[in-house]
């Protein structure tokens, strides 16, 4: 190639270039150029160990996660910056809705109200099942869009707004475990109630100074074998159950969801072994919801949930002695209430979200005058 | 003479050439209805397994080429080549519904990546399409051997006519009454037989006879155990595909594959592959919700019109409303059908309801055509990233829409959603949605959800939490899951505001009948479940800093000035190049004229085969006239040449025109019947230049190779210019279907391809030498 040529080649290439720079900014918002967000780490994450070589080592869940500088851990959220462990998201929350009680599920806990529900990016879990994915399964820069919320600004919006009960729900709260514990510290002081929905995979350290601020938890227990842990959740089932004594332990009150996926978590055996280790553990007054598997996410191939299977396991938990056994995600489904253990009357008339009375007077059946195990409330 | 015709060894490889085209297509046909079933797919899919095909099949012409130049023993290969290609289809059929969970470990119920499909679709498309894209230059070389003049274009036009006739064989004969396993094992045997009758001429005499008897005790073998391997096969990938229930039906409709999973007692009816109907509980959360809150929509809805997704219990409920007519459009009959034998009488009893009449046609040819207007017009839930879909989300059927409303009516449709998040891709669908409807509407609101509800209206009054509480009260529909304070949750005016805001402010386009933004913001929405690696490859390609464009650019130039200038086969490989440029050409021209009808027509969905007839058959008489051409003069075939390359270029405005054109006459008396014949005709004249190419192409090409005297085989021709339309086929395949059409629309489209034929125009004009 002749020299003259060569220069000639360049100088199109260059044109060219400039051209495709110039008429950049009319190209469709998903095509330009996007530098990546740089957000500002202002807050120091708790629970980790400083390593050599400026890597860390994240104590709060049971990854374990070790974090090389620059780099961020399993969930997306914590991240290594000069040795030191940040939180990404702490008051950045991607989602703030007001929500029914009854929608994390949480029926023993006043019932009939509404709860400010609160939500990051991230998890520390990777549940092909998840109905949450569109924030748990992203990063806070994939999400493109969260707020700006101080914790005193979070608990202000509940007040305002007249809301016994904020939850922090929707993604993994562990993964924003730090904005979670200083925005219950300071809504316990101003006396509202404390959610929070976990997959359980706290650390016990951090759980139990967590529980000094919670009030009531709502934990998944997806199924009753390791195997189901690894192969769906990339996760553990041992750490899960570990969470469930200590936050009996701890006193917060608790409920358990198992979402039944036909084939995977559905075996009568294992179904019976959960709820005897339930009784045993955590005792028999502990609610336990089954809930209805509907496609979501990665798992669009796998058939609904039979509601005979529900029903089976309903009848199940009830036989090995578990007291408040319901079945979720069937509107106008019976079970879908509370009953009286002893009378069998129906105490709280529940259709999915809505509750169509409550028949307690001062937490005990308005039949039998049985105490009804559960956090009441002047309805 | 007439036993001349039948028996003799022309007859033979004519015959044999005929089958490679008719099985190369009923292969290829097959492959997309497995996969497609296999990966849940959508055009996205169907645009890669048939731009996998495609190219590899290129790859095995080449390859086909360069093997007939170093070996004279085609006879042996190229009938071995048919067999392996026929055997190796079900094989590939077992593959391709085994290796989801075999190779990747996907477990029951998962969905395939995008990594996972790619993978897949070269495995399973890769050995068949390389197969038999080998064969086209050993049947030239073949014909060759008999000293026919012009091989190549013979072969070419032979295989034109297998294609065409498998084509139709195979959608209106094979695919309603058969499984692919049993087409795919019936294809052996179709082989077998004309093979053997093939060796019965081309071969001596021993090894005629054994190959003659052993294709013959195969083929008879394969029809002796035909009904016991087909099903016992059939079962046996049912099971392996959906281990978790009983397959108790498998349907082949004209419109997709309908299956029926038993377990427990309860039925789960799925369409091509994904759940669909979940019987006799359905998703009554999501359909009860949506049903109650369309229905409070209207102060008094009396007609309605549902189109599509209302099987699963969405009629039912909307039945609960005091309505006086409702009127349901589901294209695929066959599909009411099945649904209703697995559906209990407490539901399928509302099917007899006399309010209730069910109309097997496609909904928007319906809402063009019919006189009456609705309070309500309610989509079912579909599938938002297909194009087949999108038709019913335009600025073309909201304005349909808006004209067959009564005063206070509403459309109402869904989208996915999440009752907690709006960003990233799932806020691009539905800001181009919303955008769209605005477009139209007035009044346009979404109730967040796990499925967002639009509704949208000519009128002021859109519903509030209050306004649903009285309209249901009022229908005695208050109560159960509709309390006041579940419709206070569902109408949360701060939520649907905060939501309101950001499909108002994201940038985006208007969804059209001709520029399907929202199906490409539906297809990477999709992408953020199945393929977030790709999301990353796609940022970190747009963030690549200036210097790497540059270079990339440079290349590109340096790469033009080689092949086109440079090289001492310059002219040659810009001949190649105006092949490849036609077979961009075709395939965007069958794509968009697919794209185009099935917006405007999607009833007729099947019919978009006759376009592809049309156009192969256009492909064949182009073909035909330029063979005669060149038995007549040996001059004058250049300018023949450029010729068709002027009128391909006209021909693509053309086509735009008759398209605009069309879409204004929808609706009219004989509109649909008038679209069927002026685009076939058009895809006829489109087919015909374009094919009229080929046989001129390799002609010049071998022209040029006698004056610069290189010798090549006949084979290695016909292996060049085949493999270049293929790899027009793959790009116009890629580029236009996934990304143009979508991004910038048909008229943007058209230009580019016309940019595209004239840049080869002028290459070959000044071309030195000719």
């Amino acid at each position: 190639m002749k020299r003259r040529s060569f220069f000639k080649l360049c100088a199109a290439a260059l044109a060219g270039a400039g051209i495709t720079k110039l008429i950049e900014p009319y190209f469709p918002a998903w095509m330009r150029q996007t530098s990546a967000e740089n957000h500002k780490l202002q807050h120091e994450a708790r629970y980790y160990n400083k390593l050599d070589d400026n890597r860390v080592e994240c104590e709060l869940c049971f990854k374990n996660c070790v974090i090389s500088e620059g780099k961020r851990g399993f969930c997306r959220n914590r991240e290594n910056k000069d040795g030191t462990l940040y939180s990404v998201v702490y008051g950045r929350p991607s989602t703030v809705n007001v929500d029914p009680i009854e929608k994390e599920p949480m029926h023993h806990f006043y019932p009939d109200t509404q709860i400010l529900c609160i939500g990051t990016a991230g998890c520390n879990f990777r549940c092909k099942f998840c109905h949450n994915w569109h924030l748990s399964q992203q990063s806070l820069e994939e999400l493109d869009r969260y707020q700006n919320l101080e914790p005193e600004k979070a608990v202000r919006e509940a007040k305002t707004r007249g809301i016994p009960s904020i939850s922090f729900t929707y993604n993994e709260p562990t993964t924003f475990y730090e904005y979670m514990y200083d925005v219950a510290e300071i809504a316990q002081q101003e006396d509202l109630n404390v959610i929070f929905h976990t997959n359980g995979a706290l650390k016990e350290e951090p759980l139990r100074d967590l529980l000094q601020h919670i009030d009531a938890v709502t934990l998944d227990l997806k199924a009753f074998t390791d195997d189901f842990y690894q192969e769906l959740s990339q996760a553990h089932l041992e750490p899960v159950l570990d969470s469930i004594k200590i936050i009996r332990e701890e006193g917060a009150w608790l409920e358990l969801v198992n979402l039944v996926l036909p084939d995977y978590n559905d075996d009568p055996t294992e179904i019976q072994e959960m709820c005897r280790w339930i009784k045993d553990e955590v005792g028999e007054d502990t609610p336990l919801h089954f809930s209805r598997f509907f496609p979501s996410y990665q798992l669009t191939e796998l058939s609904p949930t039979p509601v005979s299977t529900l029903e089976k396991a309903h009848e199940i938990a009830r036989q090995e002695g578990l007291k408040y056994v319901s079945i979720g995600n069937v509107p106008g489904h019976l079970k879908n209430s509370t009953f009286c253990p002893e009378c069998e009357n129906e105490v709280i008339v529940r259709h999915h979200f809505s509750v169509q009375s409550i028949n307690l007077t001062e937490g005990r059946c308005q039949n039998c005058q049985t105490e009804i195990a559960g956090v009441w409330h002047e309805s | 003479m007439k036993v001349n015709l039948i028996f003799s060894r022309a007859a033979s490889l004519k015959a044999v050439i005929f089958l490679m085209g008719a099985g190369g297509m009923i292969g290829q046909l097959l492959l997309i209805r497995v996969l497609l079933i296999v990966f849940l797919g959508n055009e996205l899919t169907i645009a890669l397994i048939i731009a996998s095909w495609l190219l590899l099949e290129a790859a095995g012409a080449y390859l086909g080429g360069k093997i007939t130049a170093l070996t004279q023993k085609t006879a042996a290969l190229f009938p071995g080549l048919m067999t392996c290609y026929s055997i190796i289809l079900p094989l590939t059929v077992l593959l391709a519904r085994g290796l989801g969970r075999g190779l990747f470990g996907l477990l029951p119920g998962e969905t395939f990546s995008l990594i996972n499909i790619l993978v897949t679709t070269i495995l399973t498309v890769g050995p068949a399409s390389l197969l038999h894209g080998m064969q086209f230059p050993l049947a030239s070389e073949f014909i060759a051997a008999d000293q026919i003049k012009f091989p190549v274009s013979r072969v070419y036009l032979l295989e034109i006519t297998g294609t065409v006739l498998g084509g139709l064989f195979f959608t209106f004969f094979l695919i309603p009454r058969f499984t692919a396993l049993e087409i795919s094992l019936a294809l052996i045997i179709a082989h077998l037989l004309p093979i053997s009758y093939f060796f019965y001429f081309h071969y001596a005499a021993l090894p005629r006879k054994a190959m003659m008897i052993s294709y013959l005790v195969l083929a008879l073998l394969l029809t002796a155990g035909f009904p016991l391997l087909t099903d016992s096969l059939q079962r046996l990938t049912c099971s392996w595909f959906w281990p978790t229930g009983e397959v108790v039906e498998y349907h082949n409709s004209p419109y997709g594959n309908i299956s029926v999973l038993e377990r427990e007692g309860e039925y789960t009816i799925n369409y091509d592959g994904s759940p669909l109907l979940s019987l006799p509980v359905p998703d009554i959360a999501r359909l009860q919700d949506y049903a109650y809150l369309a229905g409070a929509a209207h102060p008094k809805p009396e007609d309605v019109l549902v189109i599509g997704g209302g099987l699963d219990g969405l009629l039912n409920y909307l039945l609960d409303h005091p309505l006086e007519n409702l009127v349901y459009a589901e294209l695929d009959p066959d599909l009411v059908e099945i649904a209703t034998r697995y559906t209990p009488p407490e539901i399928s009893d509302k099917f007899d309801d006399p309010r209730l009449e069910i109309k097997a046609r496609d909904g928007r040819l319906y809402l063009s055509q019919t006189q009456e207007n609705f309070d309500l017009l309610i989509l079912g839930e579909m599938d938002i990233d297909t194009l087949q879909a999108n038709r019913f989300f335009t600025r073309e059927f909201f304005e349909l829409a808006s004209n067959k409303l009564t005063e206070e009516g509403k459309l109402i449709f869904t989208a996915p959603g999440s009752p907690t998040y709006l960003g990233g891709e799932i806020a691009d669908l539905n800001s181009s949605l919303y955008q769209t409807a605005a477009d139209v509407f007035p009044d346009v609101m979404m109730i967040p959800g796990e499925n967002n509800i639009f509704i949208a209206g000519n009128d002021i009054e859109l519903p509030d939490a209050a306004i649903a509480a009285t309209r249901l009260e009022e229908r005695d529909l208050l109560g159960g899951m509709f309390t006041t304070s579940y419709l206070e949750y569902r109408f949360d005016s701060r939520k649907i505001s905060d939501f309101t805001e950001i499909l108002r402010e994201r940038e985006t386009n208007i969804n059209r009948d001709f520029r399907p933004a929202t199906f490409f913001h539906g297809l990477r929405y999709w992408g953020r479940a199945f393929a977030p690696e790709a999301r990353g490859f796609f940022r970190g390609v747009l963030n690549l800093p200036i210097a790497v464009y540059l270079i990339l650019a440079a290349l590109l130039l340096f790469f033009f000035r080689q092949i086109f200038y440079i090289s001492p086969a310059a002219t040659a490989n810009r001949l190649t190049y105006a092949i490849v440029g036609s077979g961009i050409t075709a395939m965007s021209f069958d794509l968009l004229t697919l794209f185009a009808f099935q917006a405007l027509y999607g009833y007729i969905y099947q019919l978009n085969g006759l376009f592809i007839v049309a156009f192969m058959g256009g492909m064949f008489l182009g073909g035909r006239f330029s063979l005669k051409t060149l038995e007549k003069e040996k001059k004058n075939i250049y300018s023949h040449f450029l010729k068709l390359e002027a009128a391909i270029i006209i021909l693509l405005p053309l086509f735009g025109g008759l398209v605009y054109f069309l879409r204004s006459v929808m609706g009219f008396f004989w509109a649909d019947n008038l679209s069927l014949i002026l685009l076939s005709i058009l895809a006829l004249f489109a087919g015909g230049a374009v094919g009229a190419q080929f046989p001129l192409a390799v002609n010049i090409f071998n022209s040029l190779k006698s004056t610069s005297n290189k010798k090549s085989s006949t084979g290695q021709s016909a292996g060049r210019f085949y493999a270049a339309d293929l790899l027009g086929g793959w790009l116009g395949g890629l580029t236009v279907g996934l990304l143009l059409f979508p991004l910038l629309g048909l008229t943007v489209t058209l230009l580019i391809l016309m940019a595209i034929k004239l840049s080869s125009l002028i290459l070959l004009y000044f071309s030195p030498g000719l």
